[in-house]
């Protein structure tokens, strides 16, 4: 199956046009189940799988980071990581990790991004 | 004397027919410890997808792995924990109904999760539902 294309505005997977909040609501899921995956992690070495933070419904997909690769994502509470080609036309890329890229949110999915930080509730 | 926990644990072969069981039983579970509709549903919900991603995901076919499931009651919650000894997560850029699993429904459903490696091998998913919130 071909990925959905996803650099569209207001993409939300195929034949869907999802508001900005609703994907910046799936993106902050997406994290949280990054963070929990992260948590649970015995083997601290070598590459880990992480799911795509994208907002796009349906996207399952699976991209692998080293733990400390991860770290340098989530210590920007605007960055996020996602299966290259999956960013939304809010997110600037300011990474290219192959088969993953890390991009950092603007607009109100930015804001968004920053009040929902897990880490932020969890440092304040 | 102690009042015992409420326990449930029961062991399923890793195939489609096992997750209506286990939901059907853990939602019954839930309804029988104060549970209400809502809160069922929501049970349902993260329970379909956690144990949807071990019957589609953990183990290679034409192996059938089993799920291990239980559940209790503590501190006026209901706690499940889902356990595999299959391949655990796996990295797959092109497959959009795959590997991902769902984590996201399970995460929007349940009051707290967390999914955890297993040595030396599996994952294992534990969600928490309050019982006073529905």
């Amino acid at each position: 199956m071909d990925a959905p294309q996803p650099s569209q505005p207001g993409v939300g997977g195929p034949g869907a046009r999802l508001p900005d909040e609703r994907i910046a609501h799936n993106e902050t899921l997406a994290r949280s189940v990054n963070e929990a995956i992260e948590a649970g992690r015995v083997t601290r070495d070598g590459p880990s799988p992480f799911v795509c933070e994208c907002g796009q419904l349906g996207c399952n997909a699976v991209v692998e980071l080293t733990l400390s690769e991860y770290e340098a994502v989530r210590a920007h509470p605007r960055r996020f990581v996602l299966v290259a080609g999956h960013e939304a036309h809010f997110d600037e890329v300011v990474a290219d990790g192959g088969d993953y890229e890390v991009v950092v949110k603007h607009g109100v999915a930015g804001r968004i991004a920053e009040q929902s930080d897990p880490r932020a509730e969890r440092s304040s | 004397m102690k009042t015992p926990i409420p326990l449930v644990t029961f062991e399923l072969p890793a195939e489609a027919r096992s997750v209506g069981t286990a939901r059907r039983w853990l939602r019954a579970f839930a309804g029988e410890h104060g549970g209400g509709p809502e809160l069922q549903d929501r049970v349902g919900s993260a329970l379909t997808e956690a144990l949807s991603n071990t019957v589609l995901h953990a183990y290679a076919a034409p192996e059938v792995g089993r799920i291990d499931v239980a559940a209790d009651i503590e501190d006026g919650a209901l706690e499940i924990v889902v356990v595999d000894d299959g391949s655990g997560l796996r990295a797959s850029t092109s497959d959009h109904r795959g590997a991902g699993m769902g984590f996201g429904i399970i995460a929007s459903t349940a009051d707290a999760f967390a999914i955890r490696e297993r040595v030396p091998q599996g994952t294992e998913v534990w969600l928490r539902f309050e019982l006073g919130a529905g």
